[in-house]
């Protein structure tokens, strides 16, 4: 094939017929392509073409199908022409031909549209190898109606006829394998071809076949995904299809049906519509808890607003699909009887949802807008109407809430509330303890103050130390405020240590040993404490929490890492956290 | 898939599934550690493993179904992409829908 690239010296002839495009391999081409003619439309179809062919070689020699025959013609033809390609002598030879002859005399015009072709023949083959196929085709049928429909010879005849042999004139039947001339414009007999070197009957090589670039490409993934769903998955989806029809199911006890709601419910199946039959099957629900009820939208909202008229408590877990329209809706129709709305998780509620709210709903006792994402210190006043509040909570808030703004909240609200969660607001400092919280809450009992990371130590032993007018207090989280320390813990558990129940200090690591010592002296009626990261948690501190505190049910000290395994324990207690216990 | 007794073979490559109406079932071992239930009774070392032999408190229609969808699973569970996976859904009845979440729920499949 490399043969194919060396030029020899050429005449003035020749220069002239390679500037028009005719050469003797377009001859070649060109003939064959008129014995295909329709059947080599395009270079798929050739392709596939040449593979039949191989198939077929078995076959009968007088195979008198065309179908069998062309493609056979076809793929020899194309290996001819690739060796042949710009050899000098082929062109010379092609000089001789008399078809070559009548082709100079084309008319101009249809010179230019020969020249015309030649271009894009040169772009395809820049191109790739298939699209040069389907140019090819593409001239040589044009060329046809020019000058060469007279020349006989261009004709491939069946196989079965007898013609003559071009080299030796002599006659022959036309089979399967024969091939045409390379130099002149015509068929050779079998003895010609065996003479001239070419074996007739050599398999084409199937052509290579471009491989996917995908196949080729070997992806190698770790996690292989899961093939096969879970037996359960494919039951609750057929169960979620069918939920409209509920006969279907086949009978249900109540037993199984809490079982079958439990695995529904942990799939996260319910659809929109089962939110509202629920208001509809239960008309007079009170309170209403739903978390993770992401899929509420409007729609369901506005349902439960008209069907459910004895609600008084509200208590969502991200129904951040709920837009302003929903909660208003909402709001206006049930908002003069609601005690309590608590909403975790709503980026949607804004300013004239919380207009309504104050508005309307006068009888309000409990209000969360925890992890809400406009809540900002304008909202402040409003909130500031709701006098019967006696539990707010709003903590986590995306931007978090200013000292001034709580001050003013506190002053207003302050001397009801019974619970209060200010988690989140990572601006606040001391000034909302010692003038929001300190001179305002007579009545707290419950307090949330996590990740409030500017409090200080001083700030808070204050607070503890100066609110004689606050009973003690039950619950406390100051978890994550880590500039507290021994003060502020010395002056909690004295000002609140006789009822505490729950505790969390999460984060106090500069508390020392001594104080953390006296927590189950002074607070014997603790359930849960969390003493996660206070570096001076040791096995004596948990020993003394043991000894004091007989209600004690869950002790968490992750990051306390001077408790060992050593530590004591008790039945029906929990210890999470040991470090040794980890390690086996 | 009808009640034939037949005594598991020594190298408990067969495991065979009573359900609570009496019906036995057959099922290679390797298709029956597609439930988490069968794997961990199987490795247990109680009688069960040694017997190769497990009784279920489900019916037999739906021990049955459990039974198609392990063998189901066992075939197609490292399918390569190229791959095609019949779908099992359209052969789960709604009638038989809830048992089988529960049985499936049971048998950690």
């Amino acid at each position: 094939m490399s043969r194919n690239n060396v030029r020899g010296p050429t005449s003035a002839l020749t220069e002239f017929l390679r500037e028009q495009g005719i050469s003797a391999r377009s001859i070649v081409q060109r003939r064959r392509a008129e014995a295909n003619n329709n059947a080599e439309a395009g270079p798929s179809n050739n392709a596939n073409a040449t593979v039949e062919n191989t198939e077929d070689v078995g076959q009968n020699e007088m195979d008198g199908e065309n179908g069998v025959e062309d493609p056979v013609q076809a793929s020899v033809g194309r290996r001819k022409r690739r060796k042949s390609g710009y050899n000098s002598d082929a062109l010379d030879g092609s000089d001789k031909q008399p078809s070559v002859s009548k082709k100079r005399k084309l008319t101009k015009a249809q010179m230019e549209t020969l020249k015309a072709k030649e271009k894009k023949k040169a772009k395809g083959r820049r191109k790739g190898n298939d699209s040069d196929d389907s140019e090819d085709s593409d001239i040589y049928n044009a060329l046809s109606k020019g000058g060469f429909n007279n020349v006989g010879a261009s004709k491939a005849p069946l196989p079965g006829t007898i013609v003559d042999c071009v080299e030796c004139s002599k006659k022959f039947t036309v089979t399967k394998y024969t091939i045409p001339s390379r130099e002149k414009s015509g068929l050779l007999c079998h003895v010609c071809v065996k003479s001239s070197g070419v074996d007739p009957f050599k398999k084409t090589p199937v052509p290579r076949k471009r491989k996917d670039p995908a196949e080729k490409r070997k992806v190698i993934s770790f996690e292989e995904p899961e093939r096969v769903n879970t037996l359960a998955s494919m039951c609750i989806d057929v169960i979620g299809k069918h939920i409209e029809d509920v006969e279907a199911l086949g009978d249900i006890g109540t037993l199984n049906m809490d079982k079958i709601a439990k695995l529904i419910a942990k799939n996260r199946n319910l659809q929109n519509d089962a939110f509202c039959t629920l208001s509809s099957l239960n008309p007079n629900l009170h309170s209403l808890r739903l978390d993770f009820c992401g899929r509420l939208t409007d729609n369901a909202l506005v349902h439960w607003a008209e069907h459910l008229p004895s609600l008084t408590r509200i208590e969502l877990l991200g129904p951040f699909l709920v837009r302003v329209e929903g909660w208003k809706a909402f709001l206006e129709r049930l908002g003069p009887q609601l005690q309590g709305f608590l909403i975790t998780q709503s980026p949607r509620f804004d300013e004239s949802c919380l207009e309504i709210l104050t508005n309307v709903a006068t009888n309000l006792t409990e209000l969360r807008f925890s992890e809400f994402g406009k809540l900002s210190d304008d909202w402040v006043e409003s909130l500031g109407k709701l006098t019967n509040l006696t539990s707010l909570d709003i903590s986590y808030p995306s931007t978090s809430l200013n000292d001034d703004a709580l001050v003013t909240l506190l002053n207003s609200l302050g001397s009801n509330l019974t619970h209060l969660n200010l988690s989140g607001n990572s601006d606040l400092s001391d000034v909302t303890l010692l003038t929001g919280i300190l001179p305002n809450m007579k009545r707290l009992d419950s307090l949330s103050l996590a990740n409030v990371p500017l409090v200080t130590d001083a700030g808070l032993a204050q607070l503890f130390t100066e609110w004689t007018d606050n009973p003690p207090l039950e619950n406390i989280d100051l978890s994550r405020n880590h500039l507290a320390g021994s003060s502020a813990l010395e002056a909690l558990l004295t000002h609140s240590g006789q009822v505490l129940t729950t505790l969390n200090i999460n984060g106090w690591k500069d508390a020392s040993t001594t104080v953390l010592l006296d927590i189950g002296k002074k607070a014997p009626g603790l359930v849960k404490i969390d003493l996660g990261w206070c570096r001076g948690v040791d096995n004596f501190v948990i020993k003394e929490l043991l000894d004091a505190c007989g209600n004690l049910q869950e002790v968490k000290c992750y990051g306390c890492n001077r408790v060992t395994t050593d530590c004591p324990q008790r039945a029906l207690l929990k210890i999470f956290g040991v470090e040794g216990h980890s390690r086996n | 898939m009808q009640s034939e007794e037949k005594s598991s073979t020594k190298d408990s490559d067969w495991i065979k599934l009573r359900s609570e109406d009496g019906f036995t079932f057959m099922i290679t071992a390797k298709a029956a550690r597609g439930s988490g239930f069968l794997r961990g009774m199987l490795e247990s070392g109680f009688v069960e493993s040694t017997s190769g032999t497990c009784t279920l408190a489900l019916r037999a229609a739906v021990t049955e179904k459990v039974m198609e969808y392990l063998v189901f699973k066992a075939q197609y569970d490292k399918a390569t992409s190229k791959e095609e996976i019949p779908d099992f859904q359209e052969r789960i009845v709604p009638e038989l829908a809830l048992e089988l979440l529960m049985a499936a729920d049971y048998l950690e499949t």
